[in-house]
């Protein structure tokens, strides 16, 4: 009990951030969905549409009749949540068991007499802490918004709480079993975002498909299994809750079996390979290497599987029966097909994003952890850490939108029927980057003043893709709208289109720069 | 390494560090011989990371003048550093690198080593260059970072409680650099808290508490001015008048007499003579008169501080 304590009293904080963010996105987008329809034939055919859709069904899964106002919010935006829950439960989990004794924290903890068994029995009650939270919020924020939102019901509202709440604690769970394998803490989030990619998919092959078992192998299939508001099902829950009981037995199981900061999987520890680096800005690119290309494979994997996934919501937007929603939003344009292209790119887009902000804030974390010092006493500059960190993430950030460009443009070109295809997914991926470079700017004036301001990046991060993603469901103004980094992709490449881009370059390199000036001005941060 | 004029190394007068409100350094002189091994101590937060970090112009001094190598850390910053080997206390390292690799990296960055030095030094501390960070205890990750101050061609050597996770063999080794680094020419400021070690190594000593400087100079006059430590055994009966004398020559402190006898006194070294003078003419045995360790100099101000 008294590690659970412990862990509660230092992790209390975080376990805010996740409830609030989703609470939020319930709370703000949940009214939209009850005006997306005229009439109720126009909804039913929707429904119809949907239905049949391959690219709706990949996106989201079955939307089950009639396709309520509170159904389509479970079906729509329920399935960016469920998602959301299950990437904080996995970064949860890895960082609270392997992260944690990479830390040393687990040691001091296990030194008073805890076993590793307590340790874990810990951080499991703790993830069902934090998905119950979720579910509350989520379920709470439904609930306040039950009279704009028709089809709502508490047992619905509760399901739908408890379905979030569950698949967090499912992809927490499962993500401390890989933890006990994975030889590192980077080894255990990439297996982790492994699985979370193979339900995902299990998912959508279950729902295109039609095949209840592969559903039922994917937490993230628990939405389309307990469908709130329609059925309120218990048994899956329950199921997935005897399903719980095991994957904490088996974590119990395999920690048992392994030191403290070694996976089951032993990682090659030797090696006689040596590094020849003369500048920081290639010392930066040699330890962010790896990183850079997991981050090229996995955000490329997802524009081609986005992009492949347009060719029935191009058809349908052409036939005009995309009114309104989330994708009808953001396919609001003359050419249905380039603009379903520019919402792959956005996507795109804020993901490189969140690439190029980690990779500035790692500047901090050098701060934090001591090894800047070891780097300043070469002779290095105040601001070379941060402008190593900050031009390597820049670069990373044009390579993988290159490389998720190129996969976009060939998918486009082998399976969407539309003239230009291949320019237009370059295009507009590719264009992406000067956003980028403007929340790194951000990321590094914020960096530069205080490494305590750095987690106030996500800010204006966090904000562009709210208005950039949800803007129209939002009903947030034009002009406002606007100021999104992510919304400026050029149309063409004439030099009057380039002007946006252009402008967030500028802002990007004019932050960055005061960001170097302020960290040239102030004490480095030790410990 | 450069030549750089001037007699000291580091040169620092009247600095001020505040954290807030805060003063970790307050008023502290401290200067470094060329050439010369310094010891630099002090209780736990008297200041002497801080100090050090200054000097690395990691931090910006509040009030007084630095020069280190005849630069002043923060203007000249990279200047300076490029000739400064640092050792932190804490040996945080890039866990996914080997030692060699980390070696390799901190060299290629400040773009001069001695290959054949580390090669000799990756031995003599009996390193496994090839494994990991992440798989190295403390004092490996202690042994990495000592290698590459060693090898570097630098003129100063700052090393913050460089041995903490060092076992006595490896210890053994440290002091052979540091010898060998001062042979060079090269400057050493030392701080650590193995006192014996300071001993042992330093011909300079600057003893800091609550961020003030408390005692500097060179060891030997320092021991000199503290005195010495007699211990002698006397009769019985005499014990009342020596103590009394003994008293009357050296003040009412730092003098001890136990049951058996046994007279344990601390003077200064001009009361030596006097008290040795007393103790013969009452026939005093087992007289033992030994120089002031390092550990009495420092205890002497260490136990009245709060921080």
């Amino acid at each position: 009990m008294r590690v659970f304590i412990l862990l509660a009293r230092t992790e209390a904080r975080s376990a805010l951030v996740w409830p609030m963010l989703l609470g939020a996105l319930t709370l703000f987008t949940a009214p939209a969905y009850a005006s997306t329809y005229a009439s109720a034939s126009a909804r039913a055919a929707a429904v119809q549409h949907a239905g049949h859709d391959a690219s709706t069904l990949l996106l989201y899964g079955v939307l089950p009749m009639p396709g309520t106002p509170a159904q389509m919010f479970v079906w729509e935006i329920g399935a960016y949540m469920v998602f959301l829950a299950g990437v904080a439960a996995l970064l949860a989990a890895v960082r609270l068991t392997r992260g944690a004794e990479d830390s040393g924290a687990v040691e001091l903890v296990r030194a008073t007499g805890a076993s590793a068994g307590t340790q874990l029995c810990a951080v499991v009650a703790w993830l069902f802490v934090v998905g119950s939270a979720l579910g509350l919020t989520t379920a709470g924020a439904l609930w306040a918004r039950r009279a704009s939102l028709a089809g709502f019901d508490t047992a619905g509202a509760m399901a739908y709480g408890a379905t979030v709440a569950l698949t967090y604690a499912l992809v927490g769970v499962a993500s401390v079993v890989l933890a006990q394998v994975a030889p590192t803490a980077t080894g255990a989030r990439r297996a982790g975002t492994l699985a979370l990619a193979v339900w995902l998919a299990l998912r959508a092959w279950g729902d295109l498909e039609d095949h209840p078992a592969a559903t039922w192998l994917s937490p993230l299939g628990l939405r389309g299994l307990v469908r709130p508001f329609t059925d309120d099902r218990l048994a899956p829950v329950a199921a997935w809750l005897v399903a719980l009981g095991a994957l904490v037995g088996l974590a119990l199981l395999l920690g048992a079996r392994r030191d403290p900061g070694r996976g089951l999987i032993r990682a090659r520890e030797s090696l006689t390979r040596r590094l020849r680096v003369t500048t920081l800005t290639a010392f930066s690119t040699r330890l962010a290497l790896t990183t850079t290309a997991t981050w090229a494979g996995a955000v490329a994997l997802g524009a081609g599987l986005f992009t492949a996934m347009g060719s029935g919501v191009i058809a349908a937007a052409q036939r005009g029966d995309l009114e309104e929603g989330f994708l009808a939003d953001q396919l609001r344009s003359v050419d249905p097909a380039a603009a379903y292209l520019g919402y792959v790119a956005r996507v795109v887009g804020v993901v490189v994003a969140v690439f190029v902000v980690l990779g500035v804030q790692a500047a901090a974390a050098d701060e934090r952890a001591g090894t800047v010092e070891h780097v300043r006493a070469t002779g290095c500059s105040p601001s070379a850490p941060l402008r190593g960190r900050g031009v390597v993430a820049a670069g990373g950030a044009l390579v993988v939108l290159a490389v998720s460009g190129c996969a976009a443009a060939v998918v486009a070109r082998v399976g969407l029927e539309v003239n230009g295809a291949v320019s237009i997914a370059m295009r507009t991926v590719v264009c992406q980057w000067p956003a980028s470079v403007a929340l790194g700017g951000a990321a590094m004036l914020l960096v530069g003043c205080s490494v305590r301001c750095a987690p106030l990046a996500w800010l204006p991060l966090g904000l562009s893709a709210l208005a950039t993603m949800l803007g129209g469901l939002l009903r947030i103004p034009e002009p406002v709208a606007r100021l999104s980094v992510f919304g400026h992709a050029p149309d063409g490449w004439q030099l009057s289109e380039l002007a946006p881009s252009a402008v967030l370059l500028a802002v990007g390199l004019g932050l960055g720069t005061l960001g170097l000036a302020a960290v040239s001005r102030r004490d480095a941060s030790t410990g | 390494m450069s030549n750089h004029p001037g007699g000291l190394a580091v040169a620092v007068s009247g600095l001020v560090k505040r954290f807030g409100r805060f003063a970790a350094v307050d008023g502290l002189d401290l200067r470094v011989s060329r050439g010369s091994v310094h010891g630099f101590l002090g209780p736990n937060g008297a200041g002497k990371s801080t100090t050090l970090r200054v000097l690395l112009g990691l931090y910006r001094a509040d009030a007084g003048t630095v020069r280190v190598l005849g630069r002043d850390p923060v203007t000249h910053g990279s200047d300076v550093t490029v000739d400064v080997s640092y050792v932190p206390a804490e040996c945080a390292l890039w866990p996914t690198l080997t030692g060699q690799q980390v070696l390799d990296a901190l060299a290629g960055l400040r773009g001069h080593y001695d290959a054949a030095r580390e090669r000799r030094l990756v031995e003599a501390f009996a390193l496994d260059p090839h494994r990991r960070v992440r798989t190295y205890s403390t004092g490996n990750r202690q042994k990495v970072l000592l290698i590459a101050a060693f090898a570097a061609r630098t003129d100063l050597l700052v090393l913050d409680e460089p041995t903490s996770g060092l076992d006595p063999l490896m210890e053994e080794v440290f002091q052979h650099c540091v010898r060998e680094a001062a042979e060079q020419g090269r400057t050493v400021l030392l701080s650590s808290h193995v006192l014996a070690e300071v001993e042992n190594l330093c011909s300079e000593v600057t003893i800091i508490r609550s961020g003030r400087l408390v005692e500097t100079g060179a060891l030997r006059d320092l021991r000199h001015l503290a005195g010495a430590h007699i211990r002698a055994r006397l009769h019985p009966a005499a014990v009342t008048d020596v103590a009394r004398s003994v008293s009357h020559a050296i003040g009412p402190h730092d003098m001890r007499v136990e049951v058996d006898g046994t007279l344990d006194v601390h003077v200064g070294s001009a009361a030596v003579a006097p008290v040795l003078r007393c103790l013969l003419d009452v026939d005093a045995w087992d007289i033992t008169c030994s120089a002031v360790t390092l550990g009495d100099l420092f205890l002497r101000h260490y136990t009245k501080d709060p921080r």
